[in-house]
């Protein structure tokens, strides 16, 4: 073996010289960000009546971030929802053993405002945040407080990751007169509390690896006031384990690999693994310099113990035919892009996302889930430094 | 694509930043990479009060000091430089100033060298990735030796992490280049003549790394035809003088500044020492014979 020359140890103790601590940002970043929800239509061959058309969700998007003092960064954002359309109320098997869809009809028209205030203090060996949450709609609200931390241990190259959030929210559903379950969630109340550990490693120069438990815990009405035969536990245990590893790559202008997986697992039976891969590649044109990442995502689920397509289950027992509860698997194909020029940065995002009950790798079953949705978002938005 | 130069005064050095781009964001970045230089002059100035080296050095003798994982960072490379030269390079030297006063045109007296030659001993500072210990109340530590190097390292880094890609980091002479020139070039960079510093003896165009010199012109005096330079021995006291000028390319900064004056102070030993490490080089000797392999 060649003997390590003092060029070699020099130069290795060099890069193990850790820059300072996280340094607070120190730009003012004003952002704009309109983004298009489109729901594909339900199956006509399997819809009760006529109406097929289903969600639709306009989202304007306001940030503006700041650094306060030397050492603190707020960011804060203000968003308008307006949703449109109509929303599965219930999938049952009819008497031909055919599964049927009753439709909301056009019913929906509702906006939503989200306020949120996020401050974060960067300390020589890591940040502490918090979260302050706002979110109002006519027959919703909600107020979300969090707090989270990290801590740089064995010279940087470890970090602790640890946030804890609590929300509360309420419920008051439109026409609460219109049915018993409208009527019964009017005023009800609906909690959380929101854990987290990780430890993200530097591995080396090119890759790091970030790993973490998360559990949340729902407790309150968890039920569905808008569909028929919806009648859930009123606490809910989720539970889940990730792992994040980034490789960064000598390609053209630079390029990074994400890899995540995660596992997710509640106490209502319903497992699930998401597997998202995307590559982020940057160019530079000339004055600009893009990022585009394509990105591919596969979910898949099993159904909750109380997933049912009975028309009338009775009502001293759990049931619900939310396709959500179902069991199901997904593909998610995407393309974002950053364009920066000076102190801009122009961003264009499309996602298509697309359910079926075929997709299920885990607990797939013949029953068929006609509601399972198909959409696609679209985002441009524009970032302003100074 | 234009040139942006970006003038400061930092380390007690000229320093500057020569990019190409858009110049509203090479502006932005050259403002955070000055800001960059001069918190590292802050922390580790000798000769600012409150800077991190004042306390440790007030503290000598007396208490430990807490460091952060940067200064334990340094400190750990300095104990490297202090083992490849087989303690010829010691950060606790700097004493050495006491003795040594070039504008008075004398030499210290033996007795004085004497008297500060016990407080020259890097193996005996307590330290660890948490604090640091000076045993004695008057030592002393300081980062001149390779300080400006690491603030270039770190300047260039900044403008990296910046998207800036066509530019170089210049802390009076010591070179970091942050990406080639936008026509890929290369950036010319002049050698100075140990003879005549103010004009170039050589050049050599950099594409990447960087490129530092140690030379025997930056503070001197001549005593009845004898050249007495500022880069001392640490175990005797008495100035280097074999080489006039030895400059070193390597990726980082630090680390040709390290060579380069690791190399001096091997002196007549150097030149082998520095054939071992396999890295482009250009000495100069004090009788003016140049040996390279660039």
């Amino acid at each position: 073996m060649k003997k390590l020359t003092a060029f070699g140890a020099l130069s290795a103790a060099a890069i193990a010289i850790p820059c300072q601590a996280e340094v607070a940002p120190t730009d003012k970043i004003l952002s704009y960000r309109y983004t298009n929800y489109q729901e594909a239509d339900s199956p006509r061959e399997r819809t009760f009546t006529a109406e097929t058309g289903r969600y639709q969700i306009d989202v304007q998007q306001f940030g503006y971030r700041t650094p306060v003092g030397e050492s603190w960064y707020i960011a804060s954002e203000l968003q308008f929802e307006s949703m449109s359309g109509a929303s599965p109320t219930q999938t049952y098997t009819d008497a031909d053993g055919k599964s049927a869809l009753i439709m909301s009809g056009a019913s929906i028209e509702e906006q939503r405002v989200d306020i949120k205030v996020a401050p974060k203090k960067y300390f020589s060996g890591g940040t502490a945040g918090g979260l302050l949450a706002l979110s109002k709609e006519n027959d919703y609200q909600s107020l979300a407080f969090g707090l989270d931390g990290t801590l740089d241990i064995f010279n940087k190259h470890t970090t602790l990751i640890g946030s804890f959030s609590v929300s509360n929210d309420e419920l008051s559903p439109t026409d609460a007169g219109l049915s018993t379950s409208r009527t019964e969630a009017d005023g009800q109340k609906k909690r959380s509390f929101s854990v987290y550990e990780g430890i993200s490693q530097v591995i080396d120069k090119y890759s790091t690896l970030q790993a973490g438990i998360g559990y949340t815990q729902l407790t309150g009405y968890l039920s569905d006031p808008y569909k028929f035969e919806d009648r859930r536990p009123d606490s809910r245990d989720q539970i889940t384990l990730s792992v994040q590893h980034k490789q960064f790559a000598n390609v053209l202008d630079g390029a990074a690999l994400h890899s995540n997986y995660r596992y997710y697992y509640d106490n209502w039976g319903i497992a699930s693994h998401t597997l998202d891969v995307r590559w982020a590649q940057a160019l530079n044109l000339g004055q600009f310099r893009l990022i585009a990442t394509p990105l591919v995502r596969y979910y898949t689920q099993t159904k909750a113990d109380f997933y049912t397509l009975k028309q009338n289950p009775a009502d001293t027992d759990l049931n619900s035919s939310d396709y959500r509860l179902s069991s199901y698997g997904a593909f998610t194909v995407g393309f974002n892009s950053e364009l920066k020029f000076e102190k801009w940065a122009f961003h264009f995002d499309w996602q298509q996302y697309t359910s079926r009950e075929s997709f299920a790798l885990f607990g797939a079953s013949d029953d068929e889930a006609p509601a399972l949705v198909n959409f696609s978002t679209f985002t441009a938005g524009i970032d302003y430094q100074f | 694509m234009n040139f942006h130069q970006h003038n400061f005064t930092a380390m007690a050095s000229p320093c500057k930043f020569i990019l190409q781009g858009e110049v509203p964001a090479i502006k932005q970045a050259c403002l955070k990479a000055e800001a960059e230089v001069q918190r590292i002059e802050q922390k580790f100035s000798r000769y600012r009060e409150s800077s991190l080296l004042q306390v440790i050095n007030k503290n000598a003798g007396i208490r430990s000091t807490k460091i952060d994982a940067e200064t334990a960072g340094l400190l750990n490379y300095a104990q490297l430089c202090y083992q490849q030269s087989d303690g010829l390079f010691d950060i606790t030297s700097g004493i050495l100033r006491k003795a040594w006063n070039f504008k008075s045109n004398t030499l210290p007296r033996e007795e004085t060298l004497q008297q500060l030659l016990p407080l020259i001993n890097w193996s005996t500072v307590q330290w660890d990735q948490d604090e640091i210990f000076l045993p004695n109340k008057n030592m002393e530590i300081d980062f001149g030796g390779f300080g400006k190097e690491y603030a270039a390292d770190r300047a260039a880094e900044i403008f990296q992490s910046l998207g800036i890609q066509h530019g170089l980091v210049d802390l009076g002479g010591d070179i970091r280049i942050i990406g080639d020139k936008a026509d890929k070039s290369g950036w010319n960079i002049g050698i100075r003549d140990p003879k005549q510093p103010e004009s170039a003896i050589s050049h050599i165009t950099l594409h990447q790394g960087a490129m530092a010199t140690s030379g025997n012109y930056e503070r001197f005096m001549q005593i009845e035809s004898q050249h007495y330079c500022h880069i001392m021995k640490a175990n005797t006291g008495w100035p280097v003088n074999h080489w006039a000028s030895v400059t070193i390319l390597a990726p980082q900064c630090l680390v040709a500044g390290s060579l380069a004056t690791l190399t001096m102070l091997a002196e007549e030993n150097g030149e082998a020492w520095l054939k071992e490490q396999e890295v482009p080089f250009l000495t100069i000797d004090i009788k003016g014979t140049q040996s390279s392999n660039l």
